[in-house]
């Protein structure tokens, strides 16, 4: 029984920070579809934040 | 392929041994917000005292994975967070251990790469080491006795209990 999920977890979530897409450039004028356009914080993204942060300080410390 | 048996569930019935809500997990976790809880393992690891005890245990050669896991677990046990935020942390967690190992300068295993558990932990086993010890030079010790002159005239101790003259 696997009760240990964190190779899959941490894996897929640098999976997925190696696919994701640039944003489609946009004018930054607001216009009607700019509602429809904007993406909310998912819990997920703030975690890709915490590990980006930890992860260039441990690139920091690496290089000093 | 028959999987080996788990004898480490727990018994039938074994939740039924308190009164439901009794238990920390039961109870509405203490951090809901998954910032609230990355917050919280970044503050707890970063501790001095904490680190100090993860150098020794990374160094004895177990997966950073297996720690991170008994890390949120025991976060989940503690009532500190649900199931599922411990899972989202579970990254961060891991971050957070490889920062500090490396920082460190251990020889660590971080478990990623391939599955630890199921490989023999031959560099770190107390067999490898002791065969390690084994291969160095032998320590000569020497037979003879010291020569070492005693005095002959020693004063007996006149304490409480000693016999009277």
């Amino acid at each position: 029984m696997i009760n240990n999920y964190t190779k899959d977890v941490y894996n897929k979530l640098m999976k997925s920070k190696e696919t994701t897409e640039p944003e489609p450039k946009k004018t930054g004028l607001l216009t009607r579809m700019s509602k429809q356009d904007s993406t909310t914080v998912t819990d997920l993204d703030l975690v890709l934040n915490y590990v980006d942060a930890i992860q260039s300080e441990r690139g920091r410390l690496a290089d000093g | 392929m028959v999987d080996a048996p788990n004898f480490d569930a727990p018994i039938p019935g074994m939740s039924l041994t308190t009164e439901v809500g009794n238990r920390p997990w039961q109870q509405p976790p203490r951090f809901v917000d998954t910032k609230d809880v990355a917050d919280y393992y970044v503050e707890k690891l970063s501790g001095e005292d904490f680190t100090d005890k993860l150098v020794e245990v990374a160094d004895t050669g177990i997966p950073l994975t297996t720690i991170a896991n008994t890390i949120q677990m025991s976060g989940v046990m503690e009532g500190i967070h649900s199931v599922d935020s411990g899972i989202l942390a579970l990254p961060i967690i891991m971050e957070m251990l490889l920062i500090t190992v490396e920082a460190a300068g251990v020889d660590y295993d971080s478990g990623l790469e391939k599955d630890t558990l199921k490989q023999p932990m031959e560099k770190y086993s107390m067999l490898n080491k002791m065969k390690q010890f084994k291969e160095e030079e032998p320590v000569e010790m020497s037979t003879e006795e010291p020569d070492i002159a005693m005095p002959d005239d020693i004063e007996p101790s006149g304490g409480l209990m000693s016999r009277r003259q």
